[in-house]
């Protein structure tokens, strides 16, 4: 009963988790990949399951969202840093969802010079209007359509051994191999989503006695969206990787659906592509704003009119007109830019994370809710691994081009 | 005279100390604040030597400007700052820079960029906090700069400070350096104080509780949204939700308690007192979207026979817990109603005439299980700023007044949501 109560934010939260650049990353991850990244999911899953955890427990027991904790802890230049950090990399997953939002409607024959225009607009509406609540939940309904790629991964009938296989690590180091896996960590566990999901916890209220069924809600939430994200994977690899086909646009993409629709694949995966694109596309924003006037002091508040909370307003209108912005730029491959999105999330999300255990180990802060040394290690190591691969992102792109 | 002029304490953070003999003892990192005459004043400095955390008293402070501050130590003269002390006392970048408070005059939350301090009878007083843009860019470290590009760039950034007289901090260790702020926070309407409750978290929530007395509490608890309400009455030891609970108007309480688990609510109805807890349990006993859950045991009840004067003092007795005392019902001794007489009546005819006479006989009512929006379509038809409700022996039960309905026609108005 408690936990029906309790069902929420951890819920909405993992499957915005699957927005169009999750979609893209898990398809070309496996169309390019077979397999072989499954351990890297595998793992992924229990750290963002962990981290999730970790931001719920922060809202609970403190009552305040991130931004607001950094603020209040490491004062006002890290909060510029971290604000900084977080708003590029928010405006990045901007960009690959209204990339999402222009691929997907240019598989119903739309140019993107005109869907994006006209999504913008809705968009924007849609949160001065101040129903972006039900928006939310709307979409979190259609979000049914992910299991569409369970259903196709069972019916490409893909080799068990070979599954099996992809769970043992292997690894690359060409630089579009370590773009990919960074983007991979980077779409499961996003630093938006820290923001998002502990500013969603605060307002449900939840009580400290009931922080277990809340912790539990994270854990089920995490598991629910990397095991859609698996059979991506698994989809795209089986029809995809086994005929070589690699993934350039969307209807490539597609392709994985083939096995349970037929030649409909396209207008299914259009369908469920523009519903998380957009999704994603109204939260992001209204999250940004948020945050930042949360960490800076400034009037915030969907309700509330233009004229009263200024630079609120500013800041999404902003993040939403540079995301629709970029995508219109001539030539651009869609599906990379939500592959590469993705990566500079990854990249960013170690300082956030950082940011995240410093204040989760404070005593002052949490009193007896400190994080435990367990979880101090998987999350460090989740950090310190995307560092690693960041340098050798760097090193081995430096080599390329030398 | 140590100090001309106003400061910014992000100013003096990070600027060095030295002693007579002109060498550095170490650098300001923060400030020992303890309340003053007027003004909260600062006691002393910590400064940062190496790894060590020196006290600097503010006595032994000679000169203090924008670029070091001189005292009269000789060298190694300055006392280790202990680990207690610091847990103690109230230090300014610690426990009040970055923090949340409340701006009276604005009656909203904002966040302390920076402190103005000046000095005021040879002591150094918090005067101001900045809660703008120009207080966020001094701590990113712009600089002053008197070059007239600079300023001009400036000019136009609005300057944003807080008397201390108009703040109340919410750090349970820092209210107790609020001025004579009680008086102005407890003069905010409800709904204001309502707003402030809904946006800081609970610990927050508990200080400000404390500074603004339970009856203003009670006030502004039925003007925040339900899920804030309970969560906040939930989170208090019973004593005090049962205090609380008591000064608020039956119908809003037993809202609330109806929202709780039942062991908690039965446990705060115990330590109410029983007049208080009969009405309560009365109400809960109604679906909450009926006539019986939308009522309020708080009205006025007196007899036919009386007159207006006897009228007049009845409600002078019992305005102190009563709200609703402009309109009485007239009722038989079976709490059957006769009729209603308003306060208007009462004042526009002579003191000696019987009740019975100047009632109106036309009563509109409504029975208890009957649907919120009927009631409401009772209320508008008829112009009544409150509507009885009679329960199954046609008894006088409640009424429903006119603010009520209103939330039931515009649900969303009441909704205060944080984000």
């Amino acid at each position: 009963m408690i936990f029906m109560g309790i069902l929420g934010p951890g819920f909405i939260t993992s499957t915005a988790d699957n927005d169009a650049g999750g979609i893209a990353t898990y398809a070309i991850a496996g169309s390019q990949e077979g397999y072989s990244l499954l351990w890297v999911l595998l793992l992924i899953t229990f750290s963002l399951g962990i981290i999730q955890e970790m931001s719920s427990r922060m809202g609970i027991v403190t009552g305040q969202g991130l931004a607001g904790l950094i603020r209040e802890k490491f004062g006002v230049r890290w909060t510029f840093l971290a604000m900084l950090l977080m708003l590029f990399a928010n405006i990045c997953a901007i960009i690959s969802n209204f990339s999402g939002i222009a691929a997907s409607m240019e598989i119903f024959g739309v140019s993107r010079y005109i869907s994006l225009p006209l999504f913008f607009v809705i968009i924007l509406w849609l949160l001065i209007k101040g129903t972006y609540r039900i928006v939310e939940k709307v979409f979190l309904l259609s979000s049914l359509f992910y299991f569409s790629y369970v259903i196709s991964g069972f019916m490409a009938k893909p080799e068990l051994s070979k599954i099996a296989h992809g769970f043992i690590p292997s690894f690359k180091t060409d630089t579009g191999y370590l773009v990919l896996v960074i983007a991979l960590i980077g779409t499961t566990i996003t630093p938006w989503m820290q923001f998002y999901l502990q500013s969603s916890i605060v307002e449900k209220r939840i009580k400290l006695d009931h922080i277990r069924y809340s912790s539990a809600e994270v854990y089920i939430g995490a598991f629910f969206t990397d095991f859609i994200s698996f059979f991506i994977i698994i989809a795209t690899a089986a029809t995809l990787f086994n005929n070589g086909i690699r993934i350039d646009t969307a209807e490539h993409a597609a392709l994985a659906l083939k096995p349970l629709v037929g030649t409909y694949c396209s207008l299914l995966f259009a369908i469920g592509l523009l519903n998380a694109s957009l999704l994603a596309a109204t939260i992001l924003p209204v999250s940004t704003s948020y945050a930042i006037c949360e960490a800076f002091g400034w009037e915030s508040g969907i309700n509330k009119k233009v004229k009263e909370a200024p630079i609120f307003f500013s800041i999404f209108i902003f993040t939403t007109a540079l995301g629709a912005g970029v995508v219109l730029l001539p030539k651009l491959n869609l599906m990379k830019v939500m592959l590469l999105s993705q990566t500079v999330n990854g990249i960013l999300l170690p300082v956030i994370l950082i940011f995240m255990l410093l204040i989760i180990n404070d005593k002052k802060i949490m009193g007896e809710y400190c994080n435990s040394l367990t979880r101090n290690i998987i999350t460090y190591l989740t950090a310190a691994g995307l560092i690693i691969l960041t340098v050798f992102l760097l090193f081995f792109s430096m080599k390329d081009l030398l | 005279m140590k100090f001309q002029g106003e400061i910014f304490l992000s100013e003096l953070v990070n600027k060095y100390a030295v002693d007579a003999g002109g060498e550095k003892i170490g650098e300001i990192k923060d400030f020992l604040v303890a309340p003053g005459n007027i003004f909260p004043t600062v006691k002393g400095f910590v400064l940062k030597s190496g790894r060590r955390f020196l006290h600097l008293k503010w006595e032994q402070i000679e000169l203090l400007n924008r670029n070091f501050t001189l005292c009269k130590l000789k060298p190694g003269e300055a006392e280790e700052l202990s680990r207690e002390k610091l847990v103690q006392d109230t230090l300014a970048v610690r426990d009040i820079w970055d923090k949340q408070i409340v701006d009276i005059n604005g009656a909203k939350i904002v966040r302390v960029n920076d402190i103005k301090v000046r000095e005021i009878d040879g002591n150094l007083a918090l005067i101001g906090v900045d809660v703008g843009l120009r207080g966020l860019l001094r701590r990113l470290g712009m600089k002053r700069n008197n070059g007239p590009f600079w300023k001009k760039l400036v000019r136009n950034i609005p300057y944003d400070l807080i008397s201390w007289h108009y703040i109340q901090p919410l750090e349970p260790r820092v209210t107790q350096l609020s001025l004579t702020v009680p008086k102005e926070l407890v003069a905010l309407h409800p709904s204001d104080i309502a707003d402030i409750l809904t946006q800081i978290p609970q610990d927050n929530q508990e200080s400000l509780m404390a500074t603004i007395g339970i009856d203003k509490m009670a006030e502004a608890i039925p003007e925040m949204d339900e899920k804030s309400q309970v969560a906040l009455v939930e989170s208090l030891d019973t004593e005090k939700a049962a205090e609380v609970l008591e000064a608020m108007a039956p119908d809003d309480a037993a809202d609330i308690l109806g929202e709780m688990p039942e062991k908690r609510a039965e446990e705060i109805i115990e330590e109410m007192e029983d007049e208080e807890a009969e009405d309560v349990k009365e109400l809960m006993q109604h679906e909450e979207d009926t006539a019986g859950g939308l009522m309020t045991t708080d009205y006025l009840c007196i007899k036919s026979q009386f007159t207006v004067a006897e009228t007049l003092s009845f409600i002078r007795r019992n305005a102190a817990d009563f709200d609703n005392i402009y309109i009485l019902y007239v009722s038989d001794d079976e709490e059957h109603i006769l009729g209603t007489v308003t306060i208007h009546d009462l004042f526009l005819n002579p003191e000696t005439t019987p009740v019975n006479r100047i009632m109106d006989h036309r009563v509109k009512s409504i029975f208890q299980d009957s649907s919120g929006m009927e009631a409401a379509r009772i209320m508008a038809k008829y112009n009544l700023l409150s509507l009885p409700v009679l329960d199954e022996e046609n008894k006088l039960g409640g009424i429903i007044t006119v603010d009520d309905i209103l939330e039931v026609l515009i649900p969303s108005i009441k909704k205060r949501k944080r984000f």
